[in-house]
């Protein structure tokens, strides 16, 4: 399977990547500029909520969702659908409070890579206090993959395992994090970057990390994107 | 594929996320906006589907039910004293002080008992997390966007056996009655008018029973 | 030296917001202000086509599209913010009004807090937040008495 491999690639980048010079050394200036910015009082998101509330109080979006819909390939659908609306929401929080901390995304932000290393780097450490990484980026440089191995919105929850016949066969499909795709789909429409974004792999499933494809479909027109074009 | 040990939720200790062995992470906390982005659309599901103001925060309090019976294991498991309380007075300071610490990183503003009414106690927050970023419309009238929260209290109270009716009530803070400095919200947000206040009343029945323990 | 009216145009050129900020801001009326909002958004378009310039990467410092970001009369000053999600902050304030960035900058931070994570408030719709106008109130507030105090 291609995404699989991607995801080898991924992983084997991703172990690599302490032994690259100029690389690790960009890598390490993003989790810092993450980190401070999840932490100092500067940056002002320093409000913090509790974890567990947050794991809880998504799995009652979850229970609800699953007893309204009961098909999960329909709860997938709304879940993603709900996350897009976040991530309308929250990328100008993001954009806003980058620039009042002086970082100038703008400068940053020149080519699908870079903006891609600020949605893990920066978006996860924000919003979630985890670090993510991205790699896997395909030959054309249009799709990419992040990863990451804390994921706070499953601390509580175990799937169903395979083979229970009450209902558990059922939401086996269930993707419970899901609402990550829209997060990330719904942010970069916002600033003209349209993508697909699927969970390929989740710990919940017994994989070793969880890992979300996005691939860019095109650049809306509005000017904005420019940039992306031309390359 | 097979399911990694260190994945297992039962092999895990209680509330870790699942890492690989080897990683420690911060697992206490994510970002208050992460929390009102989800929370927010907590809030906008429940309210498609509601047809009135009192259906919309009765959806909400049942969402925060089931939390409340999950919190109430987690903090009763957690606590150094492993043991259950039995007596009114001491659940409701295991809820205002012990569960509000455990969920809202601090315990609640006061506790009172209600003048008129025996059975009714008040827990007081003046800045509930609920409510840190939302206007309520004027459509929307006495709604209290932290019902929520009264959920979760009812849920601790039935799981330990009180149960009770709680209800979330937004009432104008007094002049100079709060003289504390916000600390939820982000600076150069307003200071907020409106506490929330939770109003307890407890069943008759739990009522009956503390009597009997008095004697 | 003041600060007069704040608006916000959404991307489509609809007024979401207009608010006046001080006692000396004249009075408009609504129908007056929606005009302004979508004549500015168009003004702000014209703006960036007519630019002898117009090469891939001219963009203001916030990453949109390059266009108006001030205007300067002898009665009046207006500053634009244009965000990389296509919203305009745009301030109006007397000549020689300092922190009119400043205002800008932090009226989007209040924006992204105080209607973005309201379940109320609907994306492109006009705010109607109360916790939104106050803030913006209390920042202006601020900044006025700190200018106030720099004086003396």
């Amino acid at each position: 399977m291609a995404t699989s491999k991607c995801s080898q690639a991924g992983q084997q980048l991703w172990a690599k990547m302490p032994k690259v010079g100029g690389y690790t050394r960009l890598c390490f200036a993003w989790s810092v500029i993450g980190f401070l910015v999840h932490t100092n009082s500067s940056y002002r998101i320093t409000h913090q909520a509790n974890a567990e509330l947050f794991a809880l109080t998504y799995g009652s979006l979850v229970t609800e969702l699953v007893r309204d819909h009961e098909d999960p390939i329909e709860v997938n659908k709304q879940l993603d659908k709900i996350g897009k609306s976040i991530g309308v929401r929250c990328v100008d929080e993001f954009l806003a409070k980058a620039d009042v901390a002086g970082l100038g995304l703008a400068s940053q932000c020149q080519s699908l890579r870079d903006t891609a290393e600020v949605v893990a780097r920066m978006g996860f450490r924000m919003f979630l206090g985890v670090g993510a990484e991205c790699g896997a980026f395909s030959q054309d440089q249009k799709s990419f993959s992040i990863y990451f191995h804390d994921n706070p919105l499953s601390t509580f929850v175990e799937l169903p395992p395979a083979g229970d016949d009450q209902m558990g066969d059922d939401l086996r499909k269930l993707k419970y994090s899901n609402i990550y795709c829209g997060i990330i789909r719904g942010a970069l429409e916002q600033v003209n970057l349209k993508v697909d974004v699927t969970l390929v792999q989740c710990t919940l499933k017994g994989d070793e990390v969880n890992e979300i494809r996005v691939e860019l479909k095109e650049v809306l027109a509005d000017g904005a994107g420019d940039d992306y074009k031309e390359e | 594929m097979s399911r990694n040990a260190s994945n297992n939720i039962l092999d895990r200790p209680l509330g870790f996320r699942a890492t690989p062995a080897g990683r420690s992470s911060d697992v206490s906390s994510v970002s208050l906006s992460a929390f009102a982005y989800v929370y927010s659309e907590l809030v906008q599901y429940h309210q498609g589907r509601a047809a009135s103001i009192s259906e919309l925060e009765r959806r909400l309090e049942s969402a925060g039910y089931g939390v409340g019976l999950k919190v109430l294991e987690c903090v009763a498991y957690r606590g150094k004293e492993m043991k259950r309380e039995t007596r009114l007075m001491s659940i409701l300071h295991f809820v205002s002080s012990s569960v509000w610490k455990s969920l809202f990183g601090k315990s609640a503003d006061s506790l009172e008992r209600s003048i008129d009414n025996q059975d009714e106690f008040m827990i007081v927050d003046y800045e509930p997390i609920t409510s840190t970023f939302v206007s309520v419309p004027q459509d929307l009238g006495q709604l209290s966007a932290d019902a929520y929260v009264s959920g979760i209290i009812a849920g601790v109270l039935d799981g330990a056996g009180f149960s009770a009716r709680v209800t979330a009530h937004n009432v104008q803070v007094e002049e100079g009655e709060n003289s504390r400095p916000p600390t939820n919200a982000t600076p150069g947000m307003p200071r907020r008018t409106e506490k929330a206040v939770f109003l307890v009343k407890f069943s008759p029945e739990v009522l009956e029973r503390d009597a009997t323990l008095e004697r | 030296m003041g600060f007069l009216h704040l608006f916000i145009v959404n991307k489509s050129g609809g007024l979401i917001l207009h608010r006046s900020l001080g006692p000396r801001a004249p009075s408009i009326g609504t129908n007056d202000w929606l005009r302004i909002g979508s004549t500015f958004h168009s003004l702000h378009a014209i703006a960036a086509e007519a630019s002898p310039v117009r090469l891939p990467k001219n963009k203001n410092p916030s990453g949109a599209d390059d266009g108006i970001q001030q205007i300067e009369g002898s009665g009046v000053t207006l500053k634009c913010l244009q965000t990389r999600t296509g919203i305009k902050f745009v301030l109006t304030a007397e000549p020689g009004t300092t922190d009119i960035d400043t205002a800008l900058r932090e009226i989007y931070v209040l924006y992204a807090d105080c209607a973005l994570k309201d379940p109320f408030y609907e994306l492109e719709m006009p705010i109607r937040c109360e916790l939104f106008t106050s803030a913006v109130d209390n920042l202006i507030e601020r900044l006025e008495q700190s200018k106030m105090s720099a004086v003396r």
